[in-house]
């Protein structure tokens, strides 16, 4: 398998709404990741840091 | 000399390209079901309708545009499930260190954007030493995808099918060495666990059918915008974006006294449905609806045995901020990253 060059090694997930700039960091699981998806918040990679 | 269709090579970006008109670069390959083999059509208009020619023949013709589309019919796989949905749905987070990776995606805020992730797709049919097919499509979308299972075994009993729509843009020849077939674990209906409002199906062995759907209903004429770009002389699309999605799910179970499916349709009674198929601890896929209505739920037959078939209707969860959400586990990272 092919290595990923961006993927943060942590057990959080940092969110970003793309217009407010509202960054959220929160647990890794679908539970906590979802509904702040849902509001448009996306992953921020490491490129984008 | 001719060239068999079992000599595709197709290999399916694997990240989201920067826009529509710059090619990805990565790409995954895959095997497929259905032979069909995407052509490149360009549309052109003729005069045929038009008066004071004298007669009602064509005397004239004049480019329009591109039409791009196919589909693609497999096995489901967590990879290809991982990959179909993500691009399909939008937004995707991805985590864990090595493989397996977790992804967790959900259909993208219309308020931030309309556009889904784009990505690339390349078809090569080797022939007589060189290729009687070798194009790069860029800038394509997914329109639909339907996870379907079965009773029954085998890997037909979990298959995955998705429609997709390119921009018009092309490159032939490709200039892509695609890589090795990407190692795919597929899931079969076999290890599927299913909970719809609180009763679980599996357990009480009288699931047989369903699917799990998402159409974007690309506007696709909307695509094609002044200066939306040309491609020989012919118009392709600057964008594709969604426009009203549909969530799906519709299940078969055997009918028991006592099933709960007409009271939960007459009630209109909401609850999750969770589906969730698996090849093992490291690849799996897990469709979550917050909140599942029932629509229809009819009687019906299968195998000669009595059963119920129900039509979903999801919900948007004003809780979850969301009408769908999946989750899948495997061992590709960077999908439509």
């Amino acid at each position: 398998m092919d290595e990923q060059e961006n993927t943060p090694a942590r057990d959080t997930v940092r969110l970003r709404h793309p217009h407010t700039g509202d960054i959220q960091e929160v647990e890794a699981t679908p539970e906590k990741l979802v509904p702040l998806m849902g509001l448009g918040y996306v992953q921020v990679r490491e490129v984008d840091e | 000399m001719p060239a068999r269709v079992q000599q595709l090579i197709m290999g399916l970006g694997k990240g989201k390209q920067t826009n529509i008109s710059t090619a990805g670069t990565t790409f995954l390959r895959f095997k497929k079901l259905d032979t069909s083999l995407t052509t490149p059509k360009p549309v052109f208009e003729n005069d045929a309708a038009e008066i004071g020619k004298g007669h009602e023949f064509i005397t004239q013709t004049f480019p329009s545009h591109y039409e791009v589309a196919n589909r693609l019919e497999k096995y489901a796989s967590a990879e290809f499930v991982t990959w179909a949905v993500a691009f399909a749905l939008g937004n995707i987070a991805q985590t864990g260190s090595s493989a397996p990776y977790t992804y967790t995606i959900t259909p993208i805020n219309p308020g931030v954007t309309l556009e889904l992730p784009y990505f690339s797709l390349v078809e090569q049919v080797a022939e007589g030493g060189g290729n009687a097919i070798d194009n790069l499509y860029v800038g394509c979308a997914i329109e639909d995808f339907t996870y379907q299972f079965n009773f029954g075994p085998g890997r037909a009993s979990s298959k995955m099918t998705v429609n997709w729509v390119g921009s018009g843009l092309l490159t032939t020849p490709s200039g892509i060495t695609v890589p090795a077939l990407t190692t795919e674990n597929n899931m079969l209906a076999a290890s599927m666990s299913l909970s719809v409002n609180g009763v679980d199906y599996v357990s009480t062995k009288r699931i047989l059918s369903g699917s799990v759907g998402w159409k974007n209903n690309l506007l696709l004429n909307a695509g094609f915008y002044p200066g939306s770009g040309l491609q020989n002389g012919l118009q392709v699309r600057g964008r594709m974006e969604i426009g009203a999605r549909v969530p799906s799910f519709q299940f078969t179970a055997r009918l028991l006294a006592g099933s709960p499916e007409y009271t939960t349709l007459v009630n209109q009674t909401t609850g999750t449905a969770t589906l969730s198929v698996q090849h093992d601890a490291n690849n799996s896929v897990s469709f979550s609806f917050p909140q599942m209505a029932f629509q229809v739920a009819e009687n019906a037959e299968a195998d000669g045995i009595v059963a119920v078939t129900v039509t979903g209707a999801p919900q948007y969860s004003n809780s979850q901020n969301t009408v769908m959400s999946v989750t899948t586990l495997c061992g590709v990272t960077g999908i439509a990253q």
